[in-house]
């Protein structure tokens, strides 16, 4: 009698493991794509990025991040950062973010308790610290 | 927040996925280990100690006492040396690879950080 070896026969069990890992994981990413909040995100993010005021306000705020270059015409950081936060179109994004950070946090608390081990924290990359 | 049941299911079974993996099993046991050891735990509480008394310290803007920071240094030496904390943290560096490529698949497919929102 032959044996028939079915392809599924030939993955080990690691190998099925992450397979249906990665499965999951993508299956997931898919559902929370349909979800409002990360509809919101999205559209408000496309939204805040044409938004002129926003765009100049980040980009001198990441000018001073980047090197110290003192007051750039008498402004601090701080007050570039509070003028950012006073405009509307940047408020509602801020809101969506954070639907969107619940939403994610939840699924996160889920995925931790199955697993046993948090894993959002344990599945961050971890930087080279050369800051490139 | 009450999340969809569909997303909740798919969730779970990853978790699950994720617990039966060697990887995590391995963490867990060798976590247990080190919790069950007496002298693997005064360590690491002590360094605990050590470290939040020194925090403190360097938040009221005062000058950290030299002979506690070596004290702190050597006291962390011992801590990554001891065996048993040494194989729970190499089990969890392995935990964190399986656990890294699940949440860079969510976030691939997303297009944005999953992992950094969602902590």
């Amino acid at each position: 009698m032959v044996d028939i070896h079915l392809a599924s026969d030939l993955i080990s069990p690691v190998e099925r493991s992450a397979e249906n890992i990665g499965t999951l994981a993508g299956q997931l990413a898919k559902l929370l794509q349909q979800t409002a909040e990360f509809q919101e995100l999205m559209r408000l993010a496309r939204l805040v990025n044409l938004d002129p005021d926003v765009s100049r306000l980040i980009q001198q705020i990441r000018r001073r991040e980047s090197a110290y270059s003192g007051n750039e015409n008498g402004i601090s950081t701080e007050e570039l950062q509070k003028q950012l936060e006073e405009l509307p179109a940047y408020q509602t994004y801020v809101k969506a973010e954070k639907a969107a950070r619940d939403l994610f946090q939840s699924v996160d608390q889920v995925i931790s308790t199955s697993a046993c081990i948090d894993f959002a924290s344990n599945a961050r990359r971890q930087g080279c610290g050369c800051g490139g | 927040m009450i999340l969809p049941d569909e997303i909740q299911q798919v969730a779970q079974k990853l978790g699950q996925g994720l617990h039966e993996t060697s990887e995590v099993t391995s963490y867990l046991q060798a976590a247990q280990a080190a919790r069950d050891n007496p002298d693997a735990t005064a360590l690491e509480e002590k360094l605990l100690i050590l470290y939040q008394h020194l925090a403190d310290l360097e938040r009221s803007g005062q000058d950290l006492d030299q002979s506690e920071l070596t004290e702190y240094y050597q006291l962390r030496e011992q801590v990554r040396s001891h065996p048993l904390i040494a194989t729970r943290d190499e089990h969890l560096q392995m935990v964190k690879l399986i656990f890294s490529d699940a949440g860079q698949m969510i976030t691939s497919v997303l297009g944005v950080d999953f992992t950094a929102l969602a902590t």
